[in-house]
């Protein structure tokens, strides 16, 4: 036990876990936050596509030689309001729309690859994510766009609701319920950019969906809901980190597990409290 | 003196170049219950939306409250009590209270946020709409008919003057149903506010509501209960037997001769 603690103190003296807690913290907060909105709007998967979108614009930056998460934001922001376009605006249902987006975005990333050859390893590193190796430019990113999405659904938090809640009713009662799926989708794009850093782009949708399916087992409000998935992201992100740090595991997939063991316990607490 | 909040003219409304609504025209009056009736697929619920902007009119106008609809910016003087199904809103992490206190945001202006005097005014429509006890439950846990108050009290928190409401009995089991129409006749007798319901139950409605809409693609009738049930032209267009089904029910004195 003693051993175990003298490890963790000995983790938290590497700047390079101070980092990885940092940067995890922020983006486990804005994607729980938002996932909370995505999972009941029926919109959980657009992470999934937009993340399968990422895997093309980071290997056309690589390909450019431009820096990956910074020039990739643009190219996703983009592809998360082609997403909402053809869900509201054409007869494409929206997973429908997400799946052709995601699939253009593989297909992108592979075909850049090829041609591109020598930074494949470059490229399929992001598939995975390591949060361990994140940069101190990449931390303060992650801060500034996360403090700037929870301040979006803090400003907006009353249209965001009643939006989820029903949105005809919304467009009744003056919402701006367009702009309100615009500004959703472009801070879940922000968030599924830095997320990639964190759990890699095949796990990133989990940022989104797990914490926020392990708070709708116990909420008894909506309020509740959303503080109940930021506190089941931001332990899930701690915990996978002293764990993949502790047992030499890969981080992203740690911190998968430790948010599928949340929602497993959420689960069993909810059918205790009759909630589930 | 009559103050005209509704007035429809030649309305009609087209889907795919389909009219499902023509000819529609009526006038509603401050203090009215008015209830919308007619077969399924008659264009009820199109109407409706098309009253709340939901819809443009192909032909036609509409003018609330003495505005062009395309020119209404005060949703805050209309309530919308929306159709619900048994599986609306499952799962959905929301709270009695948070649901009313929505209704407030109808009119405001952004950054949209709810102040001391909102909640007071959700308090006191949860006790108007008797379910102060079930402000702490989540909407999911409701019955049909508790659901349907809790979508009556968002309507009604805003202190609208006219109130939509789109087949709201039309999962509830009939004793219910009898003590939601009783409440939203307290409403617009006590509060004053005029109502237009959509409802399958021609029957029942005629008992609450002052005048009928009878629609089917177009207008069939408008008018009172008793004008309805004295009409020979609806005596020719329902047969004896069905008029007289939906008019029993609130009196043989409009019973057709």
């Amino acid at each position: 036990m003693s051993a175990l603690l003298s490890s963790l103190f000995e983790a938290f003296g590497y700047a390079f876990i101070q980092r990885a807690f940092i940067a995890g913290t922020f983006v486990a907060l804005s994607c729980a936050i938002l996932g909370v909105f995505l999972v009941l709007r029926r919109f959980a998967l657009i992470g999934e596509g937009l993340g399968h979108v990422s895997f093309g614009a980071i290997g056309l930056c690589l390909l450019l030689q431009l820096h990956p998460v910074y020039f990739s934001i643009p190219l996703v922001v983009l592809a998360s309001l082609w997403i909402l376009y053809l869900s509201e605006r054409s007869k494409v249902q929206g997973d429908a729309a997400i799946g052709l987006t995601a699939s253009l975005g593989v297909a992108t990333g592979v075909l850049l690859a090829s041609i591109g050859g020598g930074y494949n390893i470059d490229l399929f590193s992001y598939l995975f994510g390591n949060i361990l190796v994140i940069s101190k430019t990449e931390v303060l990113l992650s801060i500034v766009l996360s403090l700037a999405v929870v301040a979006v659904v803090v400003l907006l938090y009353h249209d965001l609701f009643v939006t989820a809640f029903e949105e005809e009713y919304a467009r009744v009662i003056g919402a701006p319920t367009r702009w309100i799926n615009i500004v959703l989708v472009v801070c879940t794009a922000l968030t599924v950019v830095l997320g990639i850093r964190v759990v890699g782009i095949m796990l990133v949708s989990s940022l989104l969906i797990f914490p926020a399916i392990a708070s709708l087992q116990v909420a008894a409000s909506f309020r509740w809901a959303l503080i109940i998935a930021a506190l089941f992201a931001v332990f899930s992100v701690w915990t996978g980190i002293i764990a993949s740090y502790l047992w030499d595991l890969p981080s992203g997939a740690t911190i998968v597990f430790v948010n599928f063991g949340c929602f497993l316990a959420a689960s069993a607490v909810g059918r205790l409290l009759g909630r589930g | 003196m009559p103050v005209t909040i509704v007035e429809v003219s030649d309305l009609a409304v087209s889907f795919a170049g389909t009219e499902v609504l023509s000819g529609i025209s009526f006038v509603m009056q401050a203090g009215d219950f008015l209830g919308l009736v007619g077969p399924n697929g008659s264009g009820k619920t199109t109407l409706v939306r098309a009253l709340l902007g939901l819809e443009s009119p192909s032909r036609g106008k509409i003018h609330l409250f003495g505005q062009p609809r395309e020119r209404f910016q005060q949703w805050q003087r209309v309530g919308y009590v929306p159709q619900i199904s048994g599986t609306n809103h499952l799962g959905f992490p929301a709270s009695v209270r948070e649901i009313v206190a929505s209704g407030c945001l109808a009119g405001k202006s952004f950054p949209r946020r709810l102040y001391p005097e909102d909640r007071l005014a959700v308090e006191e429509v949860l006790e108007l709409v008797d379910i102060k006890a079930l402000a702490g439950r989540k909407i999911d846990r409701l019955s049909g008919g508790q659901r349907q108050r809790v979508y009556l009290a968002r309507a009604l928190v805003a202190e609208p003057e006219l109130l939509l409401l789109d087949e709201p009995t039309a999962a509830l089991d009939p004793s219910a149903r009898e003590s939601f129409y009783e409440l939203l006749q307290r409403i617009n007798q006590e509060q004053q506010r005029s109502i237009v319901m959509v409802t399958h139950d021609s029957g029942s409605i005629g008992r609450y509501a002052t005048t009928l809409l009878y629609i089917d693609r177009r207008l069939v009738f408008f008018g009172s209960f008793g004008e309805f049930c004295h009409s020979a032209a609806m005596t020719d267009y329902f047969g004896g037997h069905a008029q007289h089904l939906i008019c029993h029910r609130h009196g043989t004195d409009r019973v057709p001769q």
